[in-house]
């Protein structure tokens, strides 16, 4: 067979991986599945998947790092702002070249973003992608060339022009399913993830999901309904998360923390259940300030909340519980094995096990940089002696060095090793 | 005019040549306070005599040894030796220190449960230990040191019937190079019969071996003595884990540390002989750790320290009776306690001090109790200033023994009073009354009636 | 009774027999009373003299006095054919 040439395979890669970025993932079925997902509503797919090729060659002729552009890291937010484009405008020539324009803008601060924030090690996720979105969708309201499209309005119209009867008769039906109002907005949400919004594309995803990855799709309907069920209990605007399925900005934030960023873990689902009310709030608080521009949230909340968990808990002095993910496997189940095999080779090598040199209890009388003698190459020392209750350091009269409490007790090796020299010519010192 | 101080007319012979081995300076320095607190006053308030213990020297003397172990080994644990002194008050000084409880009587078991310590952390030790009590010590989870083949039957007996695994020990005699050997109590280590006791056990499989111990006297000198008897029970310990693959958790080397008492017949003064905790304890600890234990088998260390760590905490305050001049010249003070209340005079020459200020003259005195027997001596010669009657004096480091051993003979035994960390006093227990020695008499009816 | 007349006194309270060789320790009380008898009082007129001087009672200074009176005689400190008056 001969070999495929290079070149397709990093087209393909960047492509399809694209798709899977959006979910955290590498997995190449899952992402081919969620490529072919975007094109139920056709619009949206047709011009996710123009914008990406069009990013890919972008990052190509500019001299970007292809290799970061084969994991589609670079086209992810590009991607998305095709999907959105694609679902709110008529397309047209005017149309791509913005589409183009607007891609070009969002790799801009993608590629600025991701310089930045490698140092620190915090995601960008999808803020180039809100940012672009949010310079098209403004400038578009005085470019006349662009307009919206209509096609949501007239929904059955569109599906008769696309299928015929059957598609329609068939869309009825799905619309009967007596689906329980909790799952069709996760499934809905599910879905608006790759800018779908009904029950198929979720179901499809959901099913994708849970094959790629039982974590993920455990998260998933965890993140989900924690937020769902505190927008209950705040008495929120369910409405709206039913709506505009906002909501999907639960899901993202249980999968970025549950699993990717950090190893998942009883502690790591807590910490998802308790993040999704604070992206609850944001998105009240965040929609209010925008509706003023009306500009739309899409995963602002989602993005922002991450970024800023991610980075407290990178910045810890003590990590203790949640376990970063150190290197990057795109799997949580990968992420969680690799932690536990790490933990099992390696957990004494985390630490070097060092014990004090001595039994019961000393006194540190000069640590590091003590100022009395810990100075210039000795700064880095610890002087022990025994104290009573008293504070002092001897019997009375303290006149001989036995007197003195510490004298002669044993002194241990700090931790296992080799004798090297062995120096026992120093005189004791006088009183 | 302002009259002045009296002080009796005294004339003593001076000896040339001859050096006077009881003159020395330290029983001269009058002791008008302990912890804080007046002798007068105290003995006002509570009565003559009085015990009086310092919880301040308690707690030192505590944490002095302790430190002195835990800083040489990495697993230590103290065990109050009831028998020593057995007063509530002082045994949860100790508690509170963080010690558990060693026993060698059923009511002492009793008592040490009633203070609040948890079963599995009694020790019970001692030839006498009936069925009963070995059934509540096995249900309460204590830790059994088994003396005797006879002791060991029960248990197992026992152990078939109970659904707990008695944890046992088993006490072990051998030559430290002291004399004499103390090999009536336990099993011997040089005949093998401690090695057979072990093979018993830990093949039968009732009982869970998981000590071993050894008491190898009282009033030890020579430390090295201990290190002796710490490396023969680290070889036993080794033994069974060469042989049965299991580990003991602890060794416990029992008492017998000295105290600052001098003993009869000894020349020296006992200050300068006791050992200090020190000085036991690196050859406890030298001896267990070079015996080859693998480094996270190494037994814990218990020591059940009596004497050492409560006698210099003990004071006995009394007062001065009369005086008389023997048929040899010799002064004689009759003081208000005797070797009823202070049954270590038979072993040591305490070290008495005048409780009041005097001059620097002195003569040689012969100090007796208040019982009307002759054995009642508490001081057969000792160097004292002239006292007269209803002066006080102070005996130094009585915590040991005497509160358990004191007899209910002649006099009503006397109250003990605890001075606490702020030099208050705490009445511990009270002076007896003529109630407390009939309580348990019971007068047959027939015998009621007299005529005289 | 009568003190020796040879025993030597020292303010410091040592006492010293020459006819015996015998060299001895006595406290101030004790100093006080020997000095009064080597001047011939009686020991009445000592513990009256004791008694102005000090806080003591009668009862108590009698039989120390008496006491005293007997260790001087044994020291061979008086002279051996007068007798002790109380």
């Amino acid at each position: 067979m001969p070999r495929v040439p290079e070149i397709i395979l990093f087209y393909r890669d960047s492509i399809v991986r694209s798709y899977g970025q959006i979910f955290f993932s590498d997995d190449r079925g899952f992402s081919v599945l969620l490529l072919a997902v975007s094109f139920i509503n056709p619009f949206a797919g047709m011009s996710g998947l123009l914008a990406v090729i069009s990013v890919i060659i972008m990052a190509k002729v500019m001299g970007l790092n292809p290799a970061i552009t084969r994991t589609g890291l670079y086209s992810y937010n590009a991607l998305m702002l095709g999907l959105v484009m694609g679902i709110y405008f008529q397309f047209s020539l005017a149309f791509f070249v913005v589409l183009l324009l607007g891609n070009f803008v969002t790799l801009l601060i993608t590629v600025w973003m991701a310089v930045r924030t490698s140092s620190s090690k915090v995601p960008f996720l999808s803020i180039p992608f809100i940012l672009g979105v949010w310079v098209v969708l403004l400038s578009s309201r005085s470019l006349g060339a662009i307009q919206l499209s209509e096609r949501g309005v007239y929904e059955l119209n569109e599906l008769w022009n696309f299928g015929g009867p059957v598609l329609v008769a068939a869309y009825e039906k799905i619309n009967e399913w007596n689906v329980p109002l909790a799952f069709d907005i996760y499934l809905k949400s599910l879905s608006a993830i790759i800018f779908q919004f009904n029950i198929i594309a979720g179901s499809i995803i959901a099913i994708g999901l849970l094959v790629y990855s039982r974590i993920a799709f455990s998260l998933s309907l965890i993140g989900f309904y924690s937020g769902y069920l505190f927008c209950y209990f705040v008495q929120g605007n369910i409405s709206e998360l039913q709506d505009s399925y906002i909501g999907f900005n639960f899901i993202l934030t249980a999968l970025g923390l549950g699993g990717f960023f950090l190893v998942p873990s009883s502690k790591s689902y807590l910490l998802v259940a308790l993040s999704t009310p604070l992206v609850s709030l944001l998105i009240g608080a965040l929609g209010t300030v925008l509706g003023v521009y009306q500009l739309p949230l899409y995963s602002l909340p989602f993005s922002l909340i991450v970024i800023g968990m991610v980075f407290t808990l990178n910045n810890r002095f003590e990590v203790k519980g949640l376990a970063p993910v150190l290197y990057q496997l795109y799997s949580p189940e990968k992420n969680l094995y690799s932690f536990w095999n790490q933990m099992e080779r390696f957990k004494n090598d985390t630490y070097y096990h060092i014990h004090l040199p001595f039994f019961g209890e000393w006194r540190m009388s000069q640590g590091h940089a003590g100022g009395i003698t810990h100075k210039g190459d000795w700064r880095f020392a610890w002087d022990f002696d025994i104290v009573d209750e008293t504070g002092k350091t001897y019997r009375p009269p303290g006149k001989t060095t036995s007197d003195f409490y510490c004298y002669g007790l044993p002194v241990l090796a700090p931790a296992a090793g080799y004798v090297a020299t062995v120096v026992d010519d120093v005189d004791d010192n006088e009183i | 005019m302002k009259k002045l101080h009296y002080e009796r007319p005294i004339i003593q012979r001076l000896n040339v040549g001859v050096m006077n081995k009881f003159g020395t300076k330290t029983e001269y320095a009058p002791v008008t306070h302990v912890d804080g607190n007046a002798v007068k006053g105290l003995l006002a308030k509570y009565g003559s005599p009085l015990f009086v213990i310092s919880e301040k020297t308690i707690r030192k003397t505590f944490r002095d040894a302790n430190r002195a172990f835990k800083t040489r080994y990495p697993k230590v644990q103290f065990a109050w030796s009831y028998k020593t002194n057995y007063v509530n008050a002082v045994c949860n000084v100790f508690h509170q220190e963080g010690s558990w409880a060693e026993v060698v009587s059923g009511f002492e078991y009793q008592k040490a449960l009633q203070n609040g310590v948890s079963g599995n952390k009694i020790i019970f030790n001692g030839p006498d230990k009936s069925m009963e009590e070995l059934t509540m010590a096995i249900e309460n989870n204590s830790l059994l040191h088994i003396d005797h083949l006879d002791e060991l039957y029960m248990i197992k007996e026992l152990a078939t019937k109970s659904k707990k695994k008695p944890r046992v020990a088993i006490r072990v005699n051998m030559d430290t190079g002291v004399y004499p050997i103390w090999d009536r109590f336990g099993f011997n280590y040089e005949n093998g019969q401690a090695w057979d006791a072990i093979n018993k056990i830990i093949l039968n499989d009732q009982m869970e071996l998981v000590g071993l111990h050894c008491h190898i006297g009282t009033f030890m000198l020579a430390p090295s003595a201990y290190g002796l008897a710490a490396s023969k029970l680290s070889d036993l310990a080794l033994s069974i884990k060469k042989k049965f693959k299991k580990s003991i958790q602890y060794i416990d080397m029992g008492g017998g540390f000295a105290s600052r008492n001098t003993l009869k017949g000894s020349y020296l003064q006992g200050m300068d002989l006791a050992p200090s905790f020190d000085s036991f304890a690196e050859e406890i600890t030298t001896a267990i750790l070079n015996a080859g234990f693998a480094k996270d088998e190494l037994p814990m260390l218990v020591l059940e320290t009596g004497r050492a760590l409560i006698d210099d905490a003990g004071f006995l305050l009394g007062s001065v009776i009369s005086n008389k001049r023997l048929s040899d010249g010799r002064r004689a003070t009759i003081l208000d306690f005797g070797v009823n209340i202070l049954f270590t005079s038979f072993w040591y020459d305490h070290k008495i001090s005048p409780a009041q200020e005097f001059s620097q003259y002195s003569e040689d005195s012969v100090l007796y109790g208040p019982l009307c027997m002759n054995i009642d001596v508490v001081r057969e010669n000792i160097t004292l200033p002239p006292l007269k009657r209803d002066d006080q004096v102070v005996v130094h480091s009585v915590g040991a023994y005497n509160m358990t051993q004191w007899m209910q003979f002649i006099s009503l035994r006397p109250a003990i009073v605890m001075i606490d960390k702020n030099d208050k006093p705490h009445l511990i227990r009270k002076r007896e009354t003529l109630k407390s020695i009939e309580t348990e008499e019971v007068l047959p009816a027939y015998l009621k009636d007299f005529k005289l | 009774m009568k003190i020796n007349k040879n025993v030597a006194l020292s303010d410091s309270g040592f006492v010293f027999n020459p006819s015996t060789g015998d060299s001895f320790s006595t406290n101030p009380i004790g100093l006080e009373i020997i000095k009064l008898l080597k001047e011939g009082k009686s020991m009445d007129y000592v513990k009256a003299s004791l008694l102005k001087t000090y806080t003591i009672e009668e009862a108590t200074l009698e039989r120390d006095c008496y006491d005293f009176a007997n260790m001087l005689m044994k020291f061979k400190l008086t002279e051996a054919d007068e007798k002790a008056e109380n």
